[in-house]
């Protein structure tokens, strides 16, 4: 772990990438419905078609898009083959042992790999186009409307905050007290359960500790200053969504009544 | 030191939600530590145990969230029904540490874990059942893949968040529980 | 125990739009018994360097040798590289765990297979030469402790195990001066007993006192390696790129500029001393 892993976020100019973030992270939410409600064949084909022109919009490539995807190939195949075999032993194409290889299976496991692929398709575009602090700033403004239910959002919002920027320096921290470690001899390769147990106290004790000393001088420092968690907090204004984001807003709930509806 | 502030407890918060993205990154070395260690649910059971129910459940939800979104780690697909199973652990760490009060740290630490780790797997299985894979996913299932694969992680949790309080609490990084103790 | 260096090159991150050179054909020898003081600018590569001499992190090309044998061969032993060579590292306190002050200081040591009788002998000797009474600290728990006694104890866990090569990074910062002298008259004297000293500091002066050789790290690249006194010597041309001397030899300059006969390479106070005594007399 020599570097902070940087997620997934690329830098660009497309209309995608344009969108303001509390926009994205909505349509994300009804697209996911809408992938969730698909049942038909012409659900899943309209919802391969709009992330297709997902991807084109945005710019960011199939490559990038399909990342994800094909990290986790063995374990879509895996899924697919089980469904395939075991979903509907009523009337099988031929019957060898306990595995029996159906369409009812066929269609099964094609749907639930078609349901993973487009839902990791839509979040990488997501995540491709939008970098982490401003996705955080996007959910606490969609955060906002939980006051109404006297939750404390300002609270919630500065803690999120808080927590993506502490991200760097304890990543770095725990990379020092990793390697301090391990120049004092210690093992994490045992094979004992309790042994195992014990291989990991270096590590986690010691990053534990320092996070929370971190913990400690920070919040000394801010009630020093006077901060209250009830105080009102400098926030990210994204103002009214524009001719395009409507569009997109709208495009997204179409897609999803749609599914519900009639696919 | 007295009891904890709010504003401490949220940023003890916000450092235990870092330390779900961080801490699977520093076991990255170690083979299968992903699945053997479960290492985001330490931050997660430990933000309850000390904070409350509030804060244990803020931090069982943006904890794996931030994780996929900087590390892309749970994939998305898997990141809801863990969201649930993660919340469920924060929030009943911190409920059962409100409501046991057996005079001895240890057995009040010990039995808000198991209820939590308990009601976690219980509510994640049903949410799964119900909401995430309808139909698919049955008892045996959730046998397997919440007790018998997780049995390492589940063992070394119970080692390690009792040893975490004590050593916060020695280093006097969060209050006494009880007054006599330590 | 030598280590050689031998055109070694390292880059953070290959492979990525974030790849920098960190370390850019570096090739150097320290001997056994040698105090070698490394200095040079944040980001210059400083504790990468050690890092690669402690096996923590590998090579892009080039070699790193402890005795003549390559650390990064598939069959050099690892866990006599890690007894070998001991690390201190920048806010070492960060790194205690266990439940009391001896369990600590004793983890390095588990893997030796030594006896009960010398492990418990090699933690008393280590919490004595860092000033602890091994009685009253023993059953203690390390986190209980001021965080310079903190930083003490975590020295005891790498001292315990005799390392032949101590790598220091910044040990002394944040330290009081009281205990800043305490360390490093220990440290020089773990030195005149055999021990190869390699200390990375910002602090001119300390290294000007105790360090006999220095190397200068400038962008990932050798800069300086020699002898302490000539390398000071070049004060214009180290202050020029952003590395200071100790104030004995800036005191010594000041002195040459308004014409006292005061020699390049006075680098430590005692020197300057001597020359002021010196001059002083001969104005008499």
């Amino acid at each position: 772990m020599n570097q902070l892993p940087t997620g997934m976020y690329q830098p660009g100019t497309s209309v995608v990438h344009q969108m303001k973030a509390n926009i994205k992270i909505f349509c994300f939410l009804i697209l996911t419905g809408a992938v969730l409600m698909a049942e038909t064949i012409w659900g899943y084909a309209v919802l391969v078609l709009f992330s297709g022109c997902l991807i084109y919009f945005s710019k960011i490539g199939l490559q990038t898009a399909l990342s994800s995807v094909r990290r986790l190939i063995w374990f879509l195949i895996i899924i697919f083959v089980m469904n395939l075999c075991f979903y509907g032993p009523e009337n099988p194409w031929i019957k060898i042992g306990i595995f029996a290889p159906s369409y009812e299976g066929l269609m099964q496991g094609v749907h639930i790999a078609v349901r993973v692929i487009l839902m990791m398709v839509i979040g990488n575009v997501l995540m491709v186009t939008t970098a982490p602090l401003v996705l955080t700033e996007g959910m606490e403004t969609l955060l906002l409307p939980l006051k109404l239910f006297r939750i404390p959002t300002e609270q919630i919002a500065m803690i999120l905050s808080v927590a993506m920027q502490f991200i760097p320096t304890l990543f770095e921290e725990a990379d020092m007290i990793k390697k301090a470690q391990i120049a004092r001899g210690a093992r994490f390769d045992s094979k004992k359960l309790l042994d195992k147990a014990g291989a990991v106290m270096p590590l986690v004790v010691p990053i534990f500790l320092a996070a929370f000393k971190r913990a400690d001088e920070l919040s000394l420092a801010m009630e020093a200053r006077g901060y209250r968690t009830d105080m009102a907090r400098g926030q990210r204004k994204f103002g009214m969504p524009t001719g395009f984001e409507w569009l997109a807003i709208i495009t997204c709930s179409i897609l999803c009544i749609l599914q519900i509806l009639c696919l | 030191m007295n009891k904890m502030t709010t504003v401490k407890k949220s940023i003890i918060t916000a450092v235990c939600i870092a330390l779900c993205v961080v801490l699977p990154q520093a076991f990255h070395a170690i083979p299968n530590a992903g699945s053997i260690y479960l290492p985001m649910h330490i931050p997660v059971l430990l933000c309850g145990l000390i904070c409350g129910w509030q804060y244990g459940l803020l931090c069982g939800l943006a904890g794996p969230l931030f994780s996929t979104l900087i590390t892309a780690m749970p994939p998305m697909a898997y990141l809801p029904p863990m969201m649930v199973e993660c919340a469920v652990y924060g929030c009943v760490a911190g409920l059962m540490m409100k409501l046991v009060h057996t005079g001895k740290v240890y057995a009040d630490l010990y039995i808000s874990l198991v209820a939590a780790m308990l009601a976690g797997r219980v509510i994640a299985g049903i949410a799964k059942a119900v909401i995430f894979m309808p139909g698919k996913f049955g008892m045996a299932m959730w046998t397997t893949s919440y007790f018998v694969t997780a049995l390492p992680g589940i063992v070394i949790q119970l080692v390690i968040l009792p040893t975490l309080v004590f050593a916060l609490m020695k280093a006097r990084l969060i209050p006494l529980r009880y007054s006599k103790e330590a | 125990m030598s280590i050689t260096l031998d055109s070694v090159f390292y880059t953070y991150a290959p492979g990525t739009p974030y790849a920098s050179a960190a370390l850019k054909n570096i090739s150097f020898t320290v001997e056994k018994g040698e105090f070698v003081g490394i200095m040079g600018k944040t980001g210059c590569g400083k504790s990468t360097l050690i890092q690669l001499i402690a096996g923590l992190l590998t090579p892009d090309s080039g070699a790193v040798l402890l005795d003549g044998k390559n650390i990064n061969d598939k069959n050099y032993d690892r866990n006599e590289l890690h007894r070998k060579v001991g690390v201190v590292f920048q806010h070492p306190e960060c790194q205690l765990f266990e439940t009391t002050v001896e369990r600590d200081v004793a983890f390095s040591l588990k893997h030796f297979g030594w006896s009960k009788e010398k492990v418990q002998s090699a933690v008393e000797r280590a919490l004595t030469m860092m000033g602890f009474d091994y009685e009253k600290v023993r059953e203690k728990s390390p986190l209980e402790f001021s965080g310079g006694e903190k930083r003490r104890i975590a020295i005891a866990g790498i001292l315990a195990a005799e390392p032949e090569v101590l790598i220091l990074d910044e040990p002394i910062a944040g330290l009081d001066p009281l205990g800043r002298e305490a360390f490093l008259v220990l440290v020089k004297r773990l030195n005149e007993a055999g021990m190869t000293i390699l200390m990375i500091s910002h602090n001119a002066d300390a290294l000007a006192e105790y360090a006999e050789r220095i190397v200068i790290l400038k962008d990932g690249m050798l800069f300086r390696d020699g002898v302490t006194r000539e390398v000071f010597s070049d004060m214009d041309e180290l202050q020029k790129n952003g590395i200071g001397v100790s104030e004995a030899r800036q005191c010594a300059a000041l002195l040459a500029e308004r014409g006292f006969d005061v020699a390049k390479d006075t680098i430590c106070y005692e020197d300057l001393l001597k020359q002021m005594i010196a001059i002083g007399r001969g104005q008499q």
